[in-house]
């Protein structure tokens, strides 16, 4: 499959608006999703990874504006791309794309449907919308979605309430209901935070079949690791609203160059040798509260490798280690530097 | 090393639908069904499953917060055997001492009324066992040892992060200086560098204290760093019982297997051989006959497995499984293939 670049966030920054006052949710992110590739973003909860994912489709709530920044959709159809960060976010445009070309699905299962309509009825609804198709067509091929992702019975299932369905079920419908118009980019929020791996296991064998079949870009934001080794081409790390590392998932998880995800990767039980890790290392303190958002680097408080009176000082500039992998942080570089004095 | 609890075919139903009177037979819905083990003084013990599989149930019917149906529940805190299940519900309280409970959401389980210092306080209150400046010096050291701040002990729940309250949850279970705690998913609502904290701090505790945990989780990786052993529960019965490193690496049940090898790996390069469970997890109110597990067991024999409950039997010295075939069948850990 040729690769092509789809959708490209540039320098795109949001923040909270208290009174008068801007506070910087998202800062000064650039990412490129590629069709048929998985892009993992990854953060620790709060650092504003799915203030991102809904900026995408704006679906922020009144309170959060894109203070700057561009995010371009490059349609198939079309030769220029789409700034969506410039649409109506009530617009018609913005319309056509969120559900029909860039589609979501999001972190809770049980709410994410509504209770007093047919799991069939919401997704014959977003078919018809979109493609202007017949009832009775929306229905055949909702049908052929349900069976797709693995749906038992799927004849009767479209008929039933989304109560009858359990957490993993509702959750792959909710797969059907994001794909049911083809869309060129997926944007999966926490998609099975709220499942017990062996679901997990089958709601993951589904995306990525499905996204071998139509070739669809997906953002995939987690905070769980394993999960974005088996899943992810690329992954981008989040910290405090800001990209702090990102590279192909080799680059992250095998040779990770910021303090931070070195850390995470750290702090997380691994399975390979009971014996050997006896004692888990924390990463020290806690997230800080946006309004107490620390001078320099953000990471700085936390980070082992702190630099005095240069990352409480200075924000880290990103630079390219390779041709994929960009950090933002100063470690690397003062040792580079050294070296050329020497 | 002695027990300190042991449970004898623990039974927990709850009856559903309308009740009538004059209808005997009301259904049950099993949601812990005749499980038994043996908890040692100073380990942690493990129960996974996925969720709706009565492990959260299982842990509060062992502190009689649900009143069992059936079985029994020995305890032993002062090297005397008590049969706490059969206690009246006046003489819990002097054991409720021994054993405490840390709930799974810190931001449900605290009171956003009182300040730290009054929830962390309240047992000792309750049970006359401190008052006023004693009370005082029994929180402070109680926080210290959980590293709370003691300067922020008399701010309110809100003022503090996830972790943060968590241990303060832990503290409030550890005042009573209690032999056994039952951790119902402590950290499963954390950020992963925080429930590293978390689970060190557990660790450090158990050390210091000689403390006995029943760990409850459905994070296999969290499990299989703290816990010594490890029961996996599916459909309200436990299905297999071992080590930690016999249950993850060599697991003698399908059902484990099948958990096992869905953890993802944290290796890109190494592809995950998961074994996919087809299927949904039954209905807990309708089981399915014999084993619960057969019908997504891609090993089940349709004769023996559909007819015939299997025994929950000793394999071999505390290694228990309750599969017809478990020493026929080559299965798989979390490493792949233990052969």
């Amino acid at each position: 499959m040729e690769e092509k670049l789809i959708l490209e966030l540039r320098n795109l920054s949001i923040s909270l608006k208290i009174d008068d006052n801007y506070l910087p949710i998202v800062k000064d992110v650039d990412l490129k999703v590629c069709n048929g590739k998985v892009l993992a973003i990854v953060g620790e909860s709060g650092c504003g990874k799915s203030v991102m994912a809904s900026s995408i489709l704006r679906l922020l709530p009144r309170e959060l504006k894109i203070v700057q920044g561009e995010i371009l959709f490059h349609a198939q159809e079309e030769d220029h791309p789409v700034d969506i960060a410039r649409l109506n976010p009530k617009g018609k445009e913005i319309r056509k794309i969120r559900g029909g070309k860039i589609a979501m699905i999001f972190q809770e299962p049980m709410s994410s449907f509504s209770p007093l309509h047919t799991i069939g009825n919401q997704i014959m609804e977003v078919i018809q919308l979109h493609k202007n198709e017949s009832k009775l067509n929306a229905r055949t091929r909702t049908i052929e979605l349900l069976k797709k992702v693995g749906i038992g019975h799927p004849q009767k299932a479209v008929d039933r309430y989304p109560h009858t369905f359990s957490g993993g079920m509702r959750q792959r419908a909710m797969i059907a209901r994001a794909l049911s118009c083809d869309p060129a980019i997926l944007i999966a929020d926490e998609p099975t935070t709220a499942l017990d791996v062996t679901i997990q296991a089958q709601v993951l064998r589904v995306m990525k079949q499905l996204q071998k079949e139509y070739g669809t870009g997906i953002v995939f934001i987690t905070h769980n690791l394993g999960v974005v080794a088996q899943m992810a081409d690329e992954v981008a790390i989040m910290y405090m609203g800001q990209i702090v590392e990102q590279g192909t998932v080799i680059e992250i998880l095998k040779t990770p160059q910021h303090p931070y995800t070195k850390n995470l990767l750290k702090a997380v039980p691994q399975l390979g040798d009971l014996e050997a890790q006896k004692r888990l290392h924390p990463i020290k303190g806690s997230v800080p509260s946006l309004f107490g958002r620390p001078r320099g680097c953000a990471f700085h408080p936390r980070c082992q490798e702190m630099i005095k009176g240069v990352c409480d000082q200075k924000d880290p500039i990103s630079r390219k280690l390779s041709e994929s992998h960009i950090i933002s942080c100063f470690q690397n570089e003062n040792r580079s530097f050294q070296e050329q004095k020497k | 090393m002695k027990t300190i609890i042991e449970v004898k075919n623990l039974k927990v139903h709850f009856p559903i639908g309308a009740s009538r009177f004059f209808i005997k037979n009301q259904k049950q819905l099993k949601a812990v069904d005749g499980v038994s083990f043996k908890v040692k003084q100073g380990e942690t013990f493990g129960l996974v499953g996925e969720s709706g599989s009565g492990k959260t149930t299982l842990g509060r019917a062992i502190l009689r917060l649900i009143e069992p149906t059936a079985g029994e529940i020995l305890v032993n805190f002062n090297d005397e055997t008590v049969a706490f299940s059969d206690l009246k519900y006046k003489e819990l309280r002097s054991f409720w001492r021994h054993m405490q409970m840390v709930f799974q959401d810190p931001y449900a389980s605290l009171n956003p009324r009182m300040t730290v210092k009054e929830i962390i306080g309240e047992s000792l209150l309750a049970n006359n066992l401190a008052r006023g400046k004693e009370l005082e010096k029994q929180v402070i050291a109680i926080a210290g040892l959980c590293h709370l701040n003691i300067e922020q002990l008399g701010r309110y729940p809100h003022a503090f992060s996830g972790g943060q309250r968590q241990r303060i949850a832990i503290a409030r279970a550890l005042v009573m200086h209690p032999q056994f705690i039952v951790a119902d998913e402590p950290v499963s609502s954390l950020d992963v560098s925080i429930q590293a904290q978390i689970l060190n701090l557990m660790k450090d505790l158990q050390k210091e204290l000689g403390l006995t945990y029943l760990f409850i989780a459905h994070d296999l990786g969290a499990v299989a760093y703290v816990c010594d052993r490890v029961a996996v529960m599916y459909l309200g019965q436990i299905v297999e019982l071992a080590t930690t490193e016999q249950l993850y690496y060599t697991p003698r049940h399908p059902y484990t297997e099948a958990l096992m090898s869905a953890i993802p790996s944290l290796d890109p390069e190494q592809p995950m051989k998961t074994v996919f469970l087809e299927g949904e997890q039954p209905n807990p109110a309708n089981p399915p006959t014999g084993c619960t597990f057969h019908p997504r067991c891609r090993y089940a024999d349709n004769e023996k497995c559909s007819k015939e409950s299997p025994p929950f039997r000793e394999l071999s010295d505390g290694w228990f499984v309750a599969c017809h075939f478990a020493e026929k069948l080559n299965l798989m850990g979390s490493k792949g293939y233990s052969n």
